[in-house]
């Protein structure tokens, strides 16, 4: 009866332990998901700033059809309400150069800086990217987290039984990275 | 820069009154050296009164003890003066003998008060990390050595009063001591008594010399120490930031900001001066230095001294975040020395990382590094508060006593903790209001 007793508080003990480990396995995941769902909130934000790129474009350098029709698209294509996460950091990637170019040719053409719309983009970008690029620090530090305990033992046994997998870093773009050549920009498409 | 210490308000009744003070106690101590009884009782006297007028008037923070301790020095002084000044025949020694084993007595009351700030020293350590210890690069030095250059002629001036202050302060510490002295010259006079007399001896005059510098520090002084952190300290400070600032000497923040703060633990008594406002990097900041303590029946514990700085900040923060653990839980951030440094708590990951970006991060660390002190933080809608730590028995602005004001020493405090406040609201961005 005593080893019965026994057994059962080690069960107990173990069950207990193993449960600790699955719940922050869980909670690392949702810890990732969370702010990833920030990030989602700010590339959102990114997004609504095209509409208004292309009026100030469409206003102001006419010439420059190319920009003009790559902006569209992207416009066209951000405003499907279906895509997938994976879909949404490519078009940001795309985003991110199409800002850039905006301000080069800002440069190009002055008459751009004096519509009021161009100052609430610069304005409303600099802040989104200020929060992108917090979000997506938070979102690595949460996956460094989340990765740690997919990887080290004994946590990496529960990961395995319930299919975690190792998560990857949500890096800066090309874009972002690189002093882009804003002649080229474009070009290679 | 402007001059905002009004000479008017300097109390010139104190000033005259401690100088009728010195020059009557100078004239009742030679009177009395060269054997003029009846002055050497009322040199006694007029101890014991001062003794008793100090009781009186006492606000230091460390409490009564001190005060009682005062009292005591003044009065066995007085009895000390009174007897052995008296040296004509027996009733005189006796006088003296006995006015003297008051002094072992005296000491059951030191070992109370060493206890007494022993125990606040440890509670303080356990909750505010460890004696600071600056280590400065050359950069550092090079720095402070340009503030020194541009400050010159406020230096000059102020390091002027101090030498001028200075007989003043070696003829307190001389009076404080006179009993000893005379007891020194007693104990030989009569060869035995060696040892208890170097014992007993050191600690008083270690006490004495403490009370001496504390008394001429707070009323001989007061010019000179009013001169240092109105014109100097406020100068450096407007040097650093580049900023416009007030300074209101016998001012401090409000206890409702403590509170809102939520970085300090229960606390009933609250007290601060050197209170500071300015504006730097278009952030409006207060600044005090703040004396916060739990008081009980019969005990005072100690819950924080240090510099206390509520800063506006034109972003609301949506929920705390900071060093207090009830803001939520804790939030580790992409730089590995700073989680081993602070621990941040909130409820918004994404926020937590826009407000502490890597730069605001790596600050906090190189000053932690830098100061070998660590600071306690948060952000409460829209304010920012941070608490640095003193070390203990020190007082920010307190002006030096012996060492020159060329000495870069005087400074490198003050300027590290202001320079490392004026930077990190440098790199705080803030783009617009939330």
């Amino acid at each position: 009866m005593a080893s019965i007793i026994i057994l059962s508080i080690i069960a107990i003990i173990f069950l207990s332990w193993i449960i600790g480990i699955y719940n922050n396995l869980i909670a690392k995941k949702n810890q990732v998901e969370n702010t990833f769902s920030s990030i989602d909130v700010y590339l959102k934000n990114r997004f609504d700033l095209i509409p208004n790129l292309v009026a100030v474009a469409k206003q102001a350098v006419k010439s420059e059809t190319k920009f003009i029709e790559k902006a569209i698209s992207l416009r066209n294509q951000v405003s499907n309400p279906d895509l997938s996460m994976d879909d949404k950091i490519h078009l940001d990637n795309q985003a991110s150069q199409l800002f850039t170019r905006f301000f080069a040719l800002s440069e190009s053409y002055p008459q751009m800086q004096s519509i009021s719309l161009f100052k609430e983009i610069q304005s409303n970008l600099a802040e989104i990217e200020d929060r992108i690029s917090a979000a997506r620090r938070a979102f690595n530090s949460a996956i460094t987290q989340y990765n740690n305990a997919v990887e080290m033992f004994p946590s990496n046994i529960i990961a395995l039984l319930i299919g975690f997998k190792v998560k990857e870093w949500f890096e800066a773009s090309e874009g972002e990275r690189q002093n882009v050549n804003v002649d080229n920009l474009f070009e290679a498409e | 820069m402007s001059n905002i210490f009004d000479e008017d308000e300097i109390d010139k009744k104190r000033k005259q009154i401690l100088i009728v003070f010195v020059v009557g106690l100078s004239i009742l101590f030679s009177g009395g050296f060269f054997g003029h009884p009846m002055l050497a009782v009322a040199l006694g006297i007029t101890f014991i009164f001062f003794g008793i007028i100090f009781i009186a008037g006492s606000n230091s923070p460390e409490g009564g003890l001190w005060a009682i301790s005062r009292f005591f020095g003044w009065s066995i002084q007085g009895l000390g003066f009174i007897g052995l000044l008296l040296l004509d025949g027996a009733k005189g020694s006796w006088i003296s003998i006995l006015s003297f084993s008051i002094i072992p007595l005296s000491l059951i009351i030191l070992p109370i008060i060493f206890f007494k700030l022993t125990k606040s020293k440890q509670e303080k350590i356990q909750s505010q990390v460890q004696k600071r210890k600056l280590q400065l690069n050359d950069e550092d030095l090079e720095f402070i050595d340009e503030i020194i250059y541009k400050l010159h002629d406020q230096i000059k001036s102020i390091e002027n009063q101090r030498i001028f202050n200075l007989p003043i302060i070696i003829f307190t510490i001389l009076l404080f001591n006179s009993p000893f002295i005379f007891w020194t010259y007693s104990v030989i006079q009569a060869k035995n008594g060696i040892v208890s007399f170097v014992i007993i001896g050191s600690i008083f005059v270690f006490f004495a010399t403490l009370g001496a510098m504390k008394a001429t520090r707070k009323y001989a002084m007061k010019n000179y120490t009013q001169s240092f952190k109105g014109k100097l300290v406020f100068c450096i400070i407007q040097c650093l930031g580049n900023s416009i600032l007030k300074y209101i000497p016998n001012n401090y923040i409000e206890e409702s900001y403590l509170n809102r703060s939520n970085l300090f633990g229960y606390f009933n008594k609250y007290t601060g001066d050197d209170l500071i406002i300015g504006q730097v990097n278009n952030l409006i900041f207060e600044c005090s230095e703040i004396h916060v303590s739990n008081k009980s029946s019969d005990d005072e514990s100690r819950v924080f001294d240090g510099l206390f700085f509520v800063i506006d900040i034109p972003q609301r923060v949506q929920t705390p975040l900071g060093t207090n653990f009830k803001f939520g839980r804790k939030i580790l951030l992409d730089n590995p020395e700073f989680n081993e440094l602070f621990s941040v708590f909130g409820n918004d990951d994404t926020e937590a990382f826009y407000i502490l970006s890597s730069k605001v991060l790596e600050k906090m660390v190189e000053y932690v590094y830098k100061t070998g002190q660590s600071f306690q933080f948060s952000f409460i809608q829209n304010k920012l508060y941070i608490a640095i730590p003193a070390s203990p028995l020190k007082q920010f602005f307190e002006p030096p006593i012996f060492r020159s004001l060329w000495n870069y020493k005087v400074y490198a405090e003050i300027i590290t903790d202001f320079k490392f406040i004026f930077e990190l609201l440098n790199t705080l961005e803030f783009r617009k209001a939330g």
